[in-house]
């Protein structure tokens, strides 16, 4: 009877293998990388948009588009539009729990490119990741002829200091596997850092309180924020114009 | 002494002095003019932006960390905003009405991201960035000007232009998705354009601008689409019965 009875419960497991084999969801996937640190997925009428701790989902059916928000995993907004040319209307708000939040007549109707922000992205991304693929071919070639050409890539561990001037109040340093986010500065104060390990392109640990472990789209998001402003350095986008109009630079602002 | 003691004694000495201050002073001779090249002219001239697109202008004046942005709409302001950008964020620390009146605010100040308050510099700097990086001669995929037969647009999921001769149509909705609203003008070359309906009107060259740039932009994404491969198989909503896209 025993012997039975671990026959039928090795069948069921088996056969939930075999089922799970059969509709393999992740496999389905088709799964596009974005140059800003973000991660796009898609599969039937849903595409998935991942960056750093958030996740939004979008399901399509019909006119009708359902979009979630997704922080650290957990739910936070479902909104339902429906989509009549360049125009949405929301039909529906709920809050993370699942309750329906009220909604006024003002804020109903909105521009159907919002909306659909997820499916022209995703175009967008597949768009671009078929010039990622062509440039890392070319670049692959050119480096087998012994010609470098220059990359946008922040460095795994460098072993000096490397400073990164990421927006008017915000500054990376990256020696090794730490990485600091400085917010402010002695001449603007109150100076606030946040300190993060990184292993790898794996996982990220925040050392800073409240200490915590991300997975790798916080990674990804971290490499590109470094990333985005050797771009910038490099002059890709042309010279910065001197002399234009503009508030005074904030003292923290190393660009 | 007035005037004429004045110009008998130092004829030559005060007209330089009237034409160097004309010099100084004339807004035209100063400013910078730049296209970003999809229908916005902008100009600038010492501490102040103005962002000119079809019937709407946004003027923008700096002042050290402070910046005031006002809107005209057919040549009247609707009012004004006043910034204080700090680093990465910029609190709005007063509403003015078109005249000038202050509104009555929220009552705690409100914060936002510094891009939205230096939006107008930003724009103008990627235009002469945009600017300076054109080569010499290089032009890109334009709309005919006074074309014989009839050019088709898609604009937009429930948008299409329709160009023929000088008279453009902007059709909004079709017959498969009602109601369909039609709006036609009269283009005079790239001075002016009138709307022959509804509510007839005559407009100046920036709204010729704004739709010549609509067109533009249709017959250059014409253009790349016929160049690469489409994308398909991607989820999305249904397409609308109008959108020719």
């Amino acid at each position: 009877m025993n012997l039975r009875r671990v026959c039928l419960v090795l069948h069921a497991i088996v056969g939930l293998l075999a089922s799970g084999t059969r509709t393999p969801l992740v496999g389905a996937q088709t799964v596009v990388t974005g140059f800003g640190g973000y991660e796009m997925r898609y599969r039937g009428d849903t595409i998935w948009n991942q960056r750093d701790t958030t996740m939004s989902r979008a399901v399509f059916r019909g006119d009708t588009v359902f979009r979630s928000t997704y922080v650290l995993g957990r739910l936070t907004n479902t909104t339902a539009y429906v989509v009549h040319g360049d125009k949405a209307t929301v039909i529906e708000q709920r809050d993370g729990a699942g309750t329906v939040r009220a909604m006024s007549l003002a804020t109903r109707t909105t521009s159907a490119a919002a909306v659909l922000a997820e499916q022209h992205m995703l175009e967008q991304t597949v768009r671009s990741s078929a010039i990622l693929d062509l440039n890392k071919t070319i670049r692959a070639q050119t480096a087998a002829m012994g010609v470098t050409m220059p990359a946008f890539d922040a460095p795994s561990s460098p072993a000096d200091v490397q400073r990164y001037a990421f927006s008017a109040n915000t500054n990376i340093s990256q020696q090794g596997d730490t990485v600091r986010y400085i917010t402010g500065c002695v001449e603007a104060p109150p100076v606030d850092s946040v300190v993060y390990v990184l292993f790898s392109n794996d996982s990220l640990h925040r050392v800073s309180a409240p200490t915590r472990t991300f997975d790798r789209y916080m990674v990804a998001a971290v490499r590109a924020d470094m990333s985005s402003t050797l771009i910038q350095r490099a002059g890709v986008l042309g010279a910065r114009p001197s002399g234009l109009p503009g508030v005074r630079k904030w003292p923290c602002d190393r660009r | 002494m007035n005037v004429r003691q004045l110009l008998r004694r130092n004829r030559y000495g005060f007209v330089t002095v009237m034409l160097v201050s004309f010099t100084a002073f004339s807004p035209v001779a100063a400013q910078r003019v730049v296209s970003d090249g999809i229908g916005s002219e902008y100009r600038s001239r010492g501490d102040t932006i103005w962002r000119l697109r079809d019937t709407t202008m946004t003027r923008a004046v700096y002042r050290a960390d402070t910046v005031v942005q006002t809107r005209y709409v057919l040549g009247r302001a609707t009012g004004s905003t006043i910034s204080v950008v700090r680093g990465d964020s910029a609190t709005t620390v007063a509403r003015l009405g078109p005249s000038g009146e202050v509104l009555p605010g929220p009552g705690a100040p409100r914060t936002m991201s510094a891009i939205l308050a230096l939006s107008e510099q930003r724009m103008f700097e990627m235009a002469v960035r945009r600017e300076s990086s054109m080569p010499q001669g290089f032009a890109l995929p334009e709309a005919p000007v006074s074309p014989a037969d009839v050019q088709r647009y898609p604009l937009s999921a429930s948008t299409n232009i329709i160009q023929h001769g000088d008279t453009v149509w902007y059709v909004r909705g079709c017959v498969q998705e009602p109601p369909a609203d039609t709006t036609t003008y009269l283009l005079f070359a790239n001075d002016s354009l009138r709307r022959l309906s509804p509510s007839p009107r005559t407009f100046d060259k920036y709204m010729v601008t704004a739709v010549r740039s609509d067109m533009n932009r249709i017959a250059l994404a014409q253009v790349v689409a016929a160049r690469r491969p489409p994308v398909t198989d991607l989820p999305g909503v249904r397409k609308s019965p109008c959108d020719k896209r």
